[in-house]
């Protein structure tokens, strides 16, 4: 099975599969639509709908109100109404990548602002997001940045950008964290807000990733965007939502395409090839819906709105609390969503959600099938 | 519907002799089943006025509204006394059924409520960046091993704890035991995919749990009339369930006004607390004993810090240092562990503790939940002898 396009024939089936894994799923008329218009069509779509998104989104920007609750339920309601949910479902997987928490960062503010961005560069270019995760000071909050003296370079800030954001466990030396935390000194975040100190920058020298220069929390970027240790692991992690959960793919499955992204670092390129691929269409039942997956999943497919108030909150306890991933590692996902306790908790959700059971085909929550992507 | 009927029928059957099985298998690495039960006494307890050292020129000198009199505690004996709202704790202890480590804190306490919280959850002071909780840690390791155990479960109303963060587990809430009812008519049967069949055996398994539960709450005991006896009602329906759970998690005192963080006013609304726990505490070891559960069961609580000896001025007291620690169960030594904390000796006007709170979780990770606690404190800490042999 490789990256080639599909070309098995295209039915109900297959589109059906295409729209849970990359738009929460499809309703009636979605679904005739694709049909009608083919897999490429209906991908380029799915990647840029015709649908005025940036004006929808102003539109929710200006509702979003600064409570955790609130800011919660608001995402869920643009999940479910919004006319692009590959941005919504790739904005929630970054979510999850980057793992900022308001239960490290404790304002309401820097948390929307976060996910903000996260939606801005969720399908653009890797190296404009993590540029503009090296200037959000949500994520130096979360990641132990609040402070980066130059007397006193902080390692753990570093270590954290290193082991979580970029290349990995293992794939680093002692210079990049020393040098990585110099590069990032002279800038804080003090009671919620930028802390810009020039002078207590280190300008001189730095070595990361082998190469040298006056490097700034930018440079760290742009370097380390690039790195082939970053490139495969956002490739692998991508392959985890897009794919499989199940089985981690092999070092030759994930080359071509980790080297064809580090060329460009299209995030949307590389999502587009993912669910063009013949591997993406052989893949069923490989993923587990994330809870607010389940969720968004049945009311885009009905076709209705639910109050996001209260599911925020139970989609809480299902394990996936929005704006409060529980580690920096974000949610583990796969098997781990489902336990003795979560599959009575999703059962009831999905039973409540679906009300009428006609509405929906094969809609027996207790089966297994219906807990998967 | 005649099929989905006899699907079900055929899942039930297979589901009624399949959790214990299972149940047995994904707790077999534990040692027998032991229960832990964290009773967090949100906003810093009062050791002073829970175990009074009525005797004390020292406690009669400070505390001018507080002050208990030998006619007025509970005798332990000629130095020191229980407050009177604990009574029934006093017949818990009586009974060998508590016990209580005095002196319990750490070194550099900064005495602020979120911090010493998370000091106390996290087990590992000073560590700001530390990603989870002790209880979250225990939780990962089981799950682990098996992603669909549901090693721990925290007794509701009330917002996750730091001590509960993990980075795995999900760790369910219970506000009540209807919670855990199975909500769906029908169950398919396994497919040979194993994702498929991943979630179809927890299914099983899962709807087994939720019988033994329910058939659990049935015979449940009779208990005081407050949410805090109300929850460890929840906690025994629990584990007489025998689903596997190792730890479950409660609170009192809700970490605001009417809690343990009495800086004014604090004679009545701190004796009420302690009646609330002693009482519920009290009906809980009750029910337990009457089906032999007793031995399995360990009470713990938690609180992030003591108070100062000196009242305030404001008829109450400060953030302090060492408390003691709250025992109750079927296996322990009992009695006093530790001397109480010497009034001469203070630190920063507060008791001075003598034994790190990580003693007292080393010892319970060890010996009563057969765990290493290295692993989870970072550190050795040395156990302390709280449990028969």
């Amino acid at each position: 099975m490789t990256w080639t396009p599909h070309q098995q024939p295209w039915d109900r089936t297959r589109a059906a599969h295409l729209f849970r894994r990359a738009a929460f799923g499809a309703n009636q008329s979605e679904l005739e639509r694709a049909l009608s218009d083919g897999p490429a069509k209906t991908i380029d779509r799915l990647l840029k709908p015709a649908a005025d998104v940036a004006a929808f989104n102003r539109e929710q920007d200006a509702c979003e109100t600064l409570t955790l609750p609130e800011l919660r339920g608001w995402w869920l309601r643009r999940m479910m109404a919004t006319p692009h949910p590959l941005l919504e479902q790739v904005t929630l997987f970054w979510h999850g990548y980057f793992g900022v928490g308001f239960n490290r960062v404790n304002h309401a503010d820097l948390m929307r602002a976060h996910v903000r961005t996260l939606r801005a560069h969720a399908l653009g270019k890797f190296d404009a997001l993590l540029g503009a995760i090296v200037r959000d000071p949500a994520v130096f909050l979360a990641a132990g940045g609040a402070n980066n003296p130059k007397a006193l370079p902080n390692e753990y800030f570093a270590r954290q950008l290193l082991l979580h954001y970029t290349v990995g466990d293992g794939q680093f030396a002692p210079r990049d964290v020393t040098d990585t935390a110099r590069a990032f000194t002279g800038f804080h975040v003090r009671g919620g807000k930028w802390r810009d100190v020039p002078s207590d920058h280190d300008a001189g020298p730095k070595t990361i990733f082998g190469q040298t220069g006056p490097w700034t929390p930018l440079d760290f970027a742009r370097l380390a965007a690039k790195q082939p240790a970053t490139t495969r692991r956002i490739v692998r992690a991508l392959y985890r939502q897009f794919i499989s959960e199940e089985q981690g793919p092999s070092d030759d499955l994930i080359e071509p395409l980790a080297r064809s992204f580090a060329a460009d670092l299209d995030i949307g390129k590389l999502v587009a090839t993912m669910l063009h691929s013949q591997i993406f269409f052989s893949s069923p039942a490989q993923r587990v819906k994330s809870p607010v997956e389940l969720a968004v999943g049945i009311c885009r497919t009905l076709g209705v709105t639910v109050p996001t108030l209260p599911l925020g909150a139970e989609l809480a306890e299902l394990g996936q609390d929005l704006y409060q991933p529980p580690t920096l590692k974000g949610w583990p996902g796969g098997r781990a969503w489902i336990n003795h306790a979560t599959i009575i908790g999703r059962t009831r959700l999905v039973t409540r959600l679906l009300g009428n059971k006609k509405l929906f085909d094969a809609a027996d929550p207790a089966s297994p099938e219906f807990q998967l992507a | 519907m005649n099929l989905t009927r006899r699907e079900f029928l055929r899942a039930s059957a297979l589901a009624a002799f399949l959790p214990p099985v299972l149940c047995r298998a994904a707790f077999a690495a534990g040692d027998g089943h032991t229960v832990l039960v964290v009773v967090q006494l949100s906003g810093g307890n009062d050791g002073l006025n829970c175990v009074v050292p009525y005797a004390d020129d020292e406690y009669a000198k400070h505390r001018n509204t507080l002050r208990l009199s030998a006619r007025e505690v509970l005798k332990i004996n000629d130095q020191l006394g229980f407050h009177p709202a604990l009574a029934e704790w006093k017949r818990l202890y009586d009974q060998g059924l508590a016990s209580v480590v005095q002196g319990v804190g750490y070194p550099r306490s900064s005495r602020g409520h979120p911090e010493a919280a998370r000091d106390w959850q996290t087990a590992r002071p000073g560590d700001v960046n530390w990603p989870t909780g002790w209880v979250g840690q225990i939780a990962d390791q089981v799950c682990a091993r098996d992603s669909a155990a549901v090693p721990v479960a925290l007794i509701t109303p009330f917002t996750h704890p730091i001590a509960l963060t993990a980075e795995r587990a999900i760790i369910p809430s219970v506000r009540k035991i209807e919670d855990a009812a199975w909500p769906a008519s029908a169950l398919r049967p396994a497919s040979g995919n194993p994702l498929l069949d991943y979630v179809h055996t927890a299914t099983v398994v899962a709807s087994g749990h939720s019988r033994a539960i329910q058939a659990a709450a049935s015979r449940t005991g009779n208990y005081p009339a407050t949410p805090f006896a109300n929850g460890l009602r929840i906690t025994a329906n629990l584990i007489r369930a025998d689903v596997g759970l190792r730890i479950l998690y409660l609170e009192l005192g809700g970490g605001d006004i009417g809690g343990f963080d009495n800086h004014a006013g604090q004679k009545d609304n701190h004796a009420a607390l302690l009646r609330q726990f002693a009482g519920g505490v009290a009906a809980f070891m009750d029910d337990l004993r009457r089906d032999g559960l007793a031995e399995r069961v360990l009470l713990l609580t938690i609180s992030e810090f003591g108070r100062t000896l000196i009242e305030n001025g404001r008829r109450g007291t400060d953030h302090g240092a060492a408390a003691p620690v709250f025992l109750a169960g079927g296996r322990l030594k009992p009695g006093l562990i530790g001397a109480h904390p010497d009034l001469r000796a203070l630190d920063n006007g507060a008791p001075r503790h003598h034994t790190d709170f990580r003693n007292v979780y080393a010892t319970v990770f060890e010996r009563w939940l057969g765990l290493d606690s290295q692993a989870i404190l970072g550190e050795k800490f040395e156990a302390i002898d709280l449990f028969c042999s």
